[in-house]
């Protein structure tokens, strides 16, 4: 999605606006008509007042995003001091207005939309949410090539339009539009002709020469296969070490969020994909509303499927905050959460954009941290940095022993593994949320892939093949760990058919990714993206060949291996396992979930699912790529009030 | 970005600006370290061959791999060990010099001592799982607990005669933490932590013994 920044109108349009609401006489009539008119209080007025001297937002913004006054009064009032009429867009049939040629993101940036067609003099009816001064109305009369007529309406009205306007392209945009510009970086095919080629050769070849000579294929093999194995366990081993020794670092401390001036913090949007959720959308409400940033500052965008009527019902008795926007996505193309994603990208007008999950516990300060992040790459000269990821964890971990293997899992992963990959400058596979982007650079990616099922890992990939990086700040949003095993292979099958799929799109043309990447972030993307399906898919045979060396004397099985292979083969097995155990013991250390490092030993039955979860993924991949596993959330019977970072299962 | 800078922009000033200028600190290099006791270590092998079944280390897994792996490990450590100490010297205003010659010294007394026994190699190591597992203790350093693990197996792997240390020391660290932590489990899980490699370590190695070569790496040592 190739959306231009703020330009042409952007000195009058929101962004200017938002910088100027100090000193703008109109913001303070505005003040005092709202007073006049029994709107808000004196005393509410004082507040707003002081709060714009700390965040330097618009008096209106304030008040509106505080619930002191609604959205559409303001605007009413602001109307009557401009001396203009006001206009309901949500009424405008927008019948027979050409939109062609208008860019909707610069619509939305600059808060205009026209809402009629011309009329017998070619005169258009515009609608703005921001002032209709003479200078504004040359500007937007040169973008239509028509005079217009200018009515005042509500930034809300203004989005709303858009999405009705440019519904279609919105559409088509989010569900096919990185396939249409870069279709080399999109699954929505999964074996490009040449990769095509290169599996059935490979099949081909494998099948003559097991026929031919079987025991030294067996060997070749197993060789082979202990080899990656290794490789690849020292690897995450090794990166894993490396992000321990970084956990000392305190990047971003308390009181480098005391000195930061909400004045220059910018406009943040908060992206929540929601599907089938109504049973946690009052929750995930109340979450967002503990986030320690200004509300007047800050744009939640409620993703809904057009057909998902419980989910909003749900959205709609929550009795939302006015930050929060509900947001249809239109039906075509896969039904998934990228999708939803991008159509949320159409819209947003922050800085910065992240996305949550519905049943997500974010830091409070999280927000800010990557605010910091972002401008310390800024100062230190790095433009690279696209995005940064929080560190994911779970408030149910004690709940029954999936969730604590769970758990210790995401504890390894994201408090080691991610920061040692950043360390190393190594690609980062994004967790699924608390990623937060740069907005301009996000689109200049393409967005999201709504055919990758992991979308997010492929995102950052593509980051890194394109020459972006991704860091990882020291924030924690927890989520409710699967508590239920159908629901946990579910969802692992659609992570692992993700990597699957990112690493056949990103393989396409390995030349071109070494040339890209170069050979330390190629081999680090194989062995990270595509070695951990392989892994699983490689570990019940290993097991298998484990358990025949204690049952099956030695002569036996040296009819179809050599000792050596079985020996080899099994310290590959105890040695990998058992480094993978270590590093799960690691991850509990961080949280002080000490009662949990035991429990580690359990991994090798934990990898057994993730094997069983890989098969699928397997299947799923030949027969049905695009599906999106649901994962139902929910489910778990422990207290919400025991959540957070001191939670000790 | 100045302080002036810091309080127009609201954002704070990054850690590199609060430190001041950066000073590249002389690091002694692993590389070289281990360059001269590889040396130092192979003359003396090369001048004063002893058994290299020496009656302290018994069939143990590192000689179970290969005989050679002895000086191998030994120059190792001490290679890394050396440049690992003589940084943190420096950084204690210690003369190099000093440090450096401490090391060498010790590195000539043990291997002297030891012969060719991967015992030499032991010395460092179980000094290292010592402090770090003290660290991981005491000071919460994660990556240093799970460090001196792996080092007190490798310890263990060298020589069985290490057993007693690599049982009194996570259970000592244990035994401290648990008097002085306020969290469940806590010493227990550094007991874990600091046990878990050597643990892995002789009961794989007792498997393969048994699934390959029908013998237990310390049969000798048994009564």
């Amino acid at each position: 999605m190739t959306g231009p920044t703020a330009r042409g109108l952007a000195h009058e349009g929101i962004a200017a606006g938002r910088e100027r609401g100090r000193s703008d006489p109109a913001r303070t009539r505005l003040a005092q008509a709202l007073v006049e008119r029994g709107l808000i209080t004196p005393s509410e007025l004082d507040w707003a007042l002081s709060t714009q001297v700390r965040t330097g937002s618009r008096i209106g913004t304030i008040l509106v995003s505080a619930g002191l006054v609604r959205r559409i009064d303001v605007y009413r009032t602001l109307a009557d001091i401009w001396q203009h009429p006001f206009v309901d867009v949500t009424t405008s049939s927008l019948d027979g207005v050409d939109y062609s040629g208008l860019d909707p993101h610069r619509l939305a940036e600059e808060g205009w939309l026209p809402i009629g067609p011309p009329d017998g003099d070619g005169t258009s009816l515009v609608a703005t949410a921001e002032e209709p001064t003479a200078a504004r109305r040359r500007a937007i009369e040169i973008a239509l090539g028509s005079p217009v007529r200018l009515a005042v309406t509500t930034d809300w009205d203004i989005l709303h339009g858009l999405r009705r306007a440019f519904r279609v392209q919105v559409a088509e945009e989010a569900a096919n539009g990185l396939w249409q510009r870069d279709p080399d970086h999109s699954a929505k095919v999964v074996l490009v002709r040449s990769q095509v080629v290169f599996a059935v050769s490979t099949l081909a070849l494998m099948a003559t020469l097991t026929v031919a000579w079987p025991r030294a294929v067996g060997v070749v093999v197993s060789a082979a296969v202990g080899i990656g194995y290794l490789i690849s366990v020292g690897f995450k081993f090794a990166v894993c070490m490396r992000g321990a020794a970084r956990t000392s670092d305190v990047p971003i401390t308390a009181a480098d969020l005391a000195v930061g001036d909400e004045a220059h913090l910018p406009y943040y949007s908060v992206l929540v994909p929601v599907y089938r959720e109504a049973g946690v959308v009052a929750d995930l409400i109340a979450n967002l509303g503990a986030l320690d940033y200004p509300a007047d500052k800050l744009e939640i965008l409620l993703l809904l499927e057009e057909s998902d009527d419980e989910t909003r019902r749900a959205a709609m008795a929550a009795d939302c905050p006015q930050t929060i926007t509900f947001v249809t996505v239109p039906p075509g193309g896969p039904q998934t959460k990228p999708k939803a994603c991008n159509v949320g990208l159409f819209f947003a007008r922050g800085e910065f954009l992240v996305i949550y999950d519905a049943e997500d516990r974010p830091d409070p300060d999280q927000l800010k941290k990557a605010v910091i992040a972002f401008r310390r790459a800024e100062q230190a000269g790095d433009r690279s940095l696209v995005c940064v990821q929080a560190a994911l964890n779970y408030w149910n971990a004690g709940e029954n022993a999936l969730t604590r293997l769970f758990t210790l899992e995401y504890s390894f992963w994201f408090d080691y593994m991610l920061p040692g990959l950043e360390a190393l400058r190594l690609p980062i596979p994004l967790g699924g949320t608390s990623n937060h982007f740069r907005t301009a650079q996000l689109r200049q990616l393409g967005g999201w892939d709504p055919y990758n099922v992991t979308e997010d890992a492929d995102l950052g990939i593509r980051a890194a093949a394109l020459g972006m990086t991704v860091g990882v700040i020291d924030s924690t949003t927890y989520e409710e760990a699967n508590r239920a095993y159908g629901n946990w292979i579910r969802q692992r099958s659609r992570w692992i058919k993700g990597y699957l799929q990112t690493t056949l799109v990103h393989l396409r043309h390995p030349r071109k990714l070494v040339a890209e990447v170069g050979w330390r972030q190629g081999a680090a993307f194989g062995l990270l993206v595509g070695g951990t399906p392989l892994s699983f898919l490689f570990a019940p045979p290993l097991y298998a060949l484990f358990v025949a060396s204690l049952v099956i004397p030695t002569q036996q099985i040296e009819h179809l291996f050599p000792s050596w292979v079985l020996y080899v083969g099994t310290i590959n097995l105890v040695l990998g396992n058992s480094l993978m155990v270590y590093v799960a013991m690691l991850g509990a250390f961080k949280r002080e979930r000490y009662r949990l490092v035991m429990v580690a030993l359990a991994n090798p039955l934990y990898w057994m699912l993730h094997s069983i979860a890989a098969y699928k993924a397997l299947w799923q991949l030949v027969f049905r790529p695009h599906y999106w596993e649901k994962t139902t959330h929910g489910l778990s019977t422990s207290s919400a009030a025991h959540h957070g970072s001191g939670s000790t299962p | 970005m100045t302080a002036a800078e810091s309080a127009a922009t609201g954002m704070p000033l990054a850690a590199s600006d609060r430190d001041g200028p950066h000073r590249p600190r002389q690091q002694p290099s692993v590389i070289a370290w281990t360059a001269v006791t590889s040396t130092l270590v192979g003359l003396m092998m090369l001048l004063d061959p002893v058994s290299r079944h020496s009656p302290t280390t018994g069939e143990t897994p590192l000689w179970a791999m290969h005989p050679r792996l002895g000086p191998v490990l030994t120059a190792l450590v001490w290679g890394v060990g050396g440049a690992r100490l003589v940084a943190v010297a420096t950084r204690l205003n210690v003369p190099r010099a000093l440090t450096t010659s401490a090391v060498l010294v010790a590195l000539i007394a043990t291997v002297r001592l030891t012969g060719e026994s991967p015992v030499a190699a032991t010395v460092p190591l179980a000094s290292g799982a010592c402090l770090l597992g003290w660290r991981f203790a005491v000071r919460q350093e994660t990556r240093d607990g799970f460090t001196g693990g792996l080092l007190l197996a490798t310890a263990v792997a060298a020589t069985p005669l290490l057993w007693p240390l690599a049982l009194t020391i996570p259970a000592g660290l244990g035994l401290y933490v648990r008097t002085t932590s306020t969290k469940p489990a806590h010493g227990r899980a550094v007991v874990a932590v600091l046990t878990y490699p050597t643990v892995v370590l002789l009961t794989s190695w007792a498997y393969l013994q048994w699934r390959f070569n029908t013998t237990v790496p310390w049969h000798r040592l048994m009564p």
